[in-house]
């Protein structure tokens, strides 16, 4: 019995000693991120490659991190929050979560996108958009939705659906975007009566996509950055956009406030490798995304953004109003009644 | 008399002082986070704010509701499968024992999962089989059943016990007093078995609201605080509101444990004299036998079907587009997922001794000794157990983020979520064995001259020894299934098992997330196996069970 | 209580083996046993632990069915009825009392499954709590009495449904010494007064001489003598039985006629002989403790290892010519006491002296 303890503690030790040891003579930066796990493992695999800094990070949502870095604000565990929406960052910079920094690689980023406040720094832009199964849509025998008036199609009842707003950066965007399109009285008549239409609000973003892909739903509302990563898997879904008026993110990255010392350099490092050429070809070649760098063209699989109906997103109202327009879904579109479906 | 154990005394000090801090502390936080301001000021106007304002009320009722049933249900379930195992002749016995106890050795979500993969839109079962489409599997009830399937195995081990120390004879003299087998049951054994019946009830309901890791993927729009809190960390960014709510199911979540420790163990009829109590008639009437039998059949059928589904998921290269059979989902999982394995093993592999030896140390000072803070310590070891993971893991956040407890982002965080989270089993384990044991074997090695360390160590703890090993191995697959405590604790350096698998499922990687269930309920078992070995097979049974027939 | 209509019980051939189980072989623990009770006997089965007397109780009382033979509770045939159909009523070693129920419900239990009416198990109820003296504890719960109290609850409990057989397992052992002598006189007087055939088990022959009609000795599953215990104690048919029964001396016998003469440290001596002793085997002479007398002009000699005070009498070894055995000398007020190292004279009681075969060392006790 003795033995087993002490094997135990043995085998504890042994798996440990190699964890504690390394890390601590090769450059690093830790990161918080909120983008998809196998696209922030490739993009740290090449930042790695070019710059030879070793990337320590954990994935989470882009509300879990702003929690997280409010939690640690005493002892900040990371240099870096990477992804997540203007108004995500907003937030956190609001509860001085952030420090500045501007990129000497500032001036590929049209004057628009840059942050006032010179805290956050875009890297790219994604858009709302529908992704409908092909197969669902010749069964029932209509068209992919190029509206929000068309989500309403009661054809459509039960079989839509869109992350909760409160949970998702996509789904806030998605339902931001259409409060600015329609006002925010009409728009939450709206949802109202798109809900009738939802099946659920899952907590991810991405997820609808996918079960739009297995044929669960027919209608998946998000980021169309996440609808063709699920099309590249070899899931039937096409691609549309609300002709209203299109939200979309712009996707930033900012230095945390107080993070380790020893990773400041490394994170400025990192920070201007994301507006990199390099980087920025990867993120639309094989990302999907819109890149921010003037330079650098959108992936010809893709929509241009001229030919998309953009609306002027408002991003300080969108993340000064979060908190109010969440609660407000919840009381008056995720009701009782229709909770209970 | 203490003072005459110096020794004695500073173990007990550093043990409480240990308890406080880790396990009265972050409780203490929340309740302070949730009541005060940002001024530091008591503040009721935040939990005003979000009786109005959000679904509170909606998710309490829900919550409390689906406690309240999977109590019942599960507590029926594993009253069948200990009454049939204990008390009469079905054929396999040991296979149902083992699947009465299996859930424990899984992580919460497999059973959800593979709910999802048969039953969901496009399950398996439900698209394939009975070619229903659309069907909801979300919702309330099959979070009834992910839960009750995951919980009995609470109520069958609590059962099984009560229904093994009921004296045998008190149950003889019934029948030869004229009772039929029914007769039996209701006037004799049923009514004995109600401190454990009470028991299991009020275990699975605290178990049940507090968890975290089914519902957040299996109830769709069935709102329930455990979720809602944790949204409304991550969503919301509002720690506040979260440790509200974390509260919420923690004050009832407590009220029950602590109910079933105090009151409805003391109501127990049955005296642990620890003498054998003769042998057991076992039933072998056909129709008790066959309906008992058919049940527990049921139930463990079904349950093999899940996990047999997640493992094949987990080999099925696109789940939905393309079925073949290939490692894709498990390459996958060993590259990215191969830190996430090893942090997890080596916390769970730290943690693990440390607990059960904690909780031995424990288990021993409260039953063998007397002094002035035993009650606190008895009550501060529950803690962390009877509360909800969630709301531990926030207090650990709120208690250990500043100085001079600067825990965040270290493993030791982790680590002592981990071992808190799971002391309570340890003294539970050892305070059963220690009371079977005579205490006057300590007390003539005391009078051989051994200090109070030596007898410890070389009476007490050997003759602990299969509560040693059922609180490591118990220790061990809490550590590596553990999720709602740890959720919020992971950080750049240590990622944990269960972490990844929610992320996944999130993310709809389903095959995915299956492949890393397999890898993890694979890391169990192995374990398992290793501690059997090593204990060299001596079961500790001081009853001879020679099975007669009527 | 109304007077029962007793009745007899009879076993024939009745055995039982338990199968193989894991490693230990098949196990007779009844081998071919017959045995019967008159209706109103108070039978005893007395034996060493394993030697199967549990086990027949419980074939009687119906929790273990019998490889062979049968049991009869007058006359019928009951080997295979379940025991809540037997109409037996047992008093088990642990009492068994329900810890749920206070003392009246306790005895009412059995009454109440045969839904007799409530009036009368009242009255019942009274009527046997009375006889047992417990009158005063009707609504005590379990955990609240004393040992005797548990025991005479138990026995009411037992006796108010007017069995046809008492049945009775070990039931004073967890009683301290002087509380059992008394219950198992107490014990005896109620089986008498009620007058129900039972059979008690017991391994303590004090008791089985104290309380039985009939005693049946047994010894690994065979019944080895049967008969009263005084004519157990004064006649014994073999070594085993004759130690078992009380204590008891074997001599060794150098020489032996064959009939009722053996030689015994050298001197002649007269001792009657068992039935069937095979004349070809060799012989002990069994001499108790008591039967052997000090006297100072006894033919025998032997020095004094040990002397004990036991209050009613003194206990000495002796030893005679390199061979060792107790006395009991009930008469040290007159005779005197001696101590370790004196020479004695001692004679036998003849008439108590008996001839038995020698056992073997190894016998499997």
């Amino acid at each position: 019995m003795k033995r087993v303890l002490a094997l135990m503690m043995c085998l504890a030790l042994l798996t440990a000693l190699p964890v504690a040891a390394s890390g601590e003579q090769i450059k690093s930066v830790s990161i918080y991120t909120c983008y998809v796990e196998a696209e922030a493992l490739e993009m740290f695999e090449q930042f790695t490659k070019d710059t030879g800094i070793k990337v320590n990070y954990v994935r989470l949502g882009a509300g879990e991190i702003v929690t997280r870095l409010e939690a640690e604000k005493e002892n900040p565990q990371v240099s870096i929050f990477m992804g997540g929406s203007v108004d995500t960052h907003t937030s956190a910079m609001n509860k001085g979560l952030l420090d500045n920094y501007v990129s000497p690689m500032i001036d590929v980023v049209d004057e628009r996108w840059k942050d006032p406040n010179q805290v956050w720094t875009p890297v790219s832009m994604i858009v709302t958009a529908f992704a409908s199964n092909t197969e669902y849509l010749a069964e029932k025998g209509i068209e992919a939705p190029t509206s929000w008036a068309e989500l309403l199609n009661p054809e459509l009842k039960g079989d839509v659906c869109m992350a909760h707003p409160g949970t998702s950066g996509a789904a806030y965007t998605a339902f931001s975007g259409m409060l600015q399109t329609f006002g925010v009285e009409e728009g939450f008549e709206y949802m109202k009566k798109l809900d009738g239409n939802i099946a659920q609000y899952t907590k991810a973003g991405a997820a609808p996509y996918r079960m739009a892909g297995l044929g669960e739903i027919g209608v998946a509302i998000g980021y169309d950055l996440d609808a063709q990563a699920t099309i590249n898997e070899g899931y039937p879904l096409v691609i549309t956009y609300p002709s209203e008026g299109t939200g979309y993110e712009v996707t930033c990255v900012s230095m945390v406030k107080g993070g380790p010392a020893n990773e400041v350099e490394a994170a400025h490092a990192f920070i201007d490798w994301m507006l990199s050429d390099t980087c920025q070809t990867m993120a639309t070649e094989q990302f999907y995304r819109y890149p921010i760098s003037k330079n650098i063209p959108v992936n010809p699989a893709m929509i241009p953004m001229d030919q998309l109906n953009l609306i002027d997103y408002d991003f300080i109202w969108s993340g000064d109003n979060k908190v109010a327009l969440v609660e407000r879904f919840e009381r008056e579109v995720r009701t009782a009644e229709n909770v209970l479906k | 008399m203490l003072a005459r154990q110096p020794g004695l005394l500073a173990c007990i000090v550093l043990i409480l002082a240990v308890l406080v801090v880790f396990c009265i502390f972050p409780v203490i936080r929340l309740f302070v986070a949730t009541l005060t301001n940002e001024a530091g000021r008591l503040d009721l106007s935040n939990i005003r704010h979000i009786m109005e304002a959000t679904n509170f009320f909606h998710s309490l009722g829900n919550s409390m509701l689906l406690g309240v049933t999977v109590a019942a249900l599960s507590t029926l379930t594993g009253y069948v499968f200990a009454f049939a195992v204990t008390r009469t002749e079905m054929p396999g016995k040991r296979f149902f024992d083992f699947m009465a106890t299996m859930p424990i050795l899984s992580p919460p979500f497999v059973i959800s999962l593979a709910m999802i993969l048969l039953f969901g839109r496009s399950g398996i079962i439900t698209k394939n089989l009975m070619h229903i489409r659309n069907n909801n599997v979300y919702g309330f009830g099959s979070l009834v059943i992910v839960q009750t399937l995951a919980l009995f195995p609470l109520a069958y081990l609590n059962l099984k016990g009560m229904l093994e120390s009921i004296d045998g004879s008190v149950e003889d003299a019934s029948r030869s007093l004229g009772a039929s087998r029914w007769k039996v049951f209701s006037s004799v054994t049923l009514p004995l078995s109600a401190p454990g019946i009470f028991s299991s009830l009020l275990i699975v309901f605290a178990k049940s609201i507090s968890d975290f890791g089914n519902p957040q993927v299996l109830a769709g729009n069935f709102s329930v605080l455990s979720v809602d809190a944790y949204m409304q960390i991550t969503g919301l960014y509002n720690l506040k509101t979260g440790a509200f709510m974390a509260l919420s199911i923690l004050l009832p979540a407590m009220l029950a444990f602590f109910i079933q420790k105090y009151w409805v163990a003391r109501k127990s009829f049955v005296t642990v004299t620890g003498k054998p109590v003769g042998s057991i008639r076992l039933i072998h009437e056909k129709k008790i036998v066959a309906p008992l039998f058919c049940v527990c059949l049921l139930v463990s059928v079904f349950t093999l079907m899940l996990y047999g589904t997640v493992i094949w998921v987990s080999l099925v290269k696109t789940w939905g587009v393309d079925m073949s059979l290939a490692l894709k989902n498990y390459e996958f999982v060993f590259k990215r997922g191969k830190d996430a394995i090893g942090d997890t093993l080596t916390l769970a592999l730290i943690a693990t001794p440390i607990t059960a030896l904690l909780g031995l140390i424990i288990s021993f000072l409260l039953v063998r000794k007397k002094f002035p803070g035993k009650k606190l310590m008895e009550a501060a070891s529950m803690i962390p157990f009877a509360v909800p993971g969630i709301a531990l893991g926030i207090g650990y956040i709120l208690s250990f983020n500043t100085r001079p407890l600067l825990l965040t982002g270290t493993p030791v965080i982790i680590v002592a979520a981990l071992v808190f989270r799971t002391l309570s089993v340890g003294v539970e384990a050892g305070s059963n064995s220690l009371r079977a044991v005579d205490p006057s074997i300590e007390e003539a090695s005391a009078v051989l001259g051994a200090n109070n360390l030596t007898t410890f160590r070389r009476v007490s703890l050997p003759l602990m020894r299969s509560a040693l090993f059922s609180g490591l191995l118990n220790a061990f697959v809490r550590s590596m299934t553990s999720v709602s405590a740890v959720i919020f604790l992971v950080s750049v350096n240590w990622n944990l098992l269960t972490v990844s698998i929610m992320s996944e499922i999130e993310g709809s990687r389903l095959g995915v997330a299956s492949a890393y269930c397999v890898v993890l309920m694979g890391i169990v078992v192995i374990a398992l196996l290793l501690m059997r070995l090593g204990l060299d097979g001596k079961p500790s049974r001081g009853r001879r069970r020679r099975e007669t027939h009527e | 209580m109304s007077e029962n209509k007793a009745v007899g019980v009879e076993l024939k051939e009745l055995t039982k083996v338990f199968p193989a189980y894991g490693t230990q072989k098949d196990f007779t623990a009844v081998d071919h046993v017959s045995l019967s009770a008159r209706p109103g006997e108070m039978v005893t089965l007395l034996g060493p632990s394993g030697c199967g007397k549990t086990t027949i109780l419980r074939m009687i009382s119906g929790f273990e069915i019998p490889t062979s033979g049968q049991v009869l509770i007058g006359g019928k045939d009951v080997s295979t009825l379940p025991p809540n159909k037997r109409n037996v009523g047992m008093m088990f070693q642990s009492y068994a009392l329900f810890p749920h129920l206070n003392v009246f419900e306790n005895v009412a239990y059995g009454l109440r499954v045969k839904k007799v009416p409530e009036q009368e198990i009242r009255r019942r109820v009274q009527e046997v709590l009375e006889l047992m003296q417990i009158s005063a504890f009707t609504a005590r719960m379990p955990n609240q009495l004393s040992g005797g109290q548990q025991q005479r609850v138990a026995l009411a409990r037992a006796v108010v449904t007017e069995p046809s057989v008492l049945l009775f397992d070990e039931p004073l052992s967890n009683l301290d010494a002087k509380l059992r002598e008394y219950m198992r006189d107490e014990l005896r007087k109620i089986q008498q007064r009620v007058g129900i055939t039972s059979v008690y088990v017991t391994h303590d022959q004090s008791e089985a001489m104290a309380i039985s009609d009939k005693v049946v000795v047994m010894r690994s599953g065979v019944i080895q003598q049967v008969g009263t215990a005084t004519g157990i104690y004064t006649s014994p048919l073999s070594c085993f039985v004759a130690d078992f029964m009380g204590k008891a001396n074997f001599l060794p016998v150098t020489d032996w006629n064959g009939k009722d003469t053996c030689v015994v440290f050298g001197r002649p001596v007269k001792a009657a002989l068992a039935e069937g002793t095979d004349p070809k085997r060799e012989m002990v002479l069994m001499a108790r403790p008591e039967n052997i007398i000090l006297c100072q002009d006894g033919p025998f000699e032997a020095r004094v290892e040990n002397a004990t005070y036991m209050g009613q009498t003194f206990q000495y070894v002796l030893s005679c010519q390199g061979h060792s055995f107790f006395v009991a000398d009930y008469g040290y007020h007159t005779g005197g006491i001696h101590g370790p190292g004196d020479t004695v004279h001692w004679r036998m009681v003849e008439p108590s002296l008996r001839l038995l075969q020698a056992e073997k060392e190894d016998n499997d006790a």
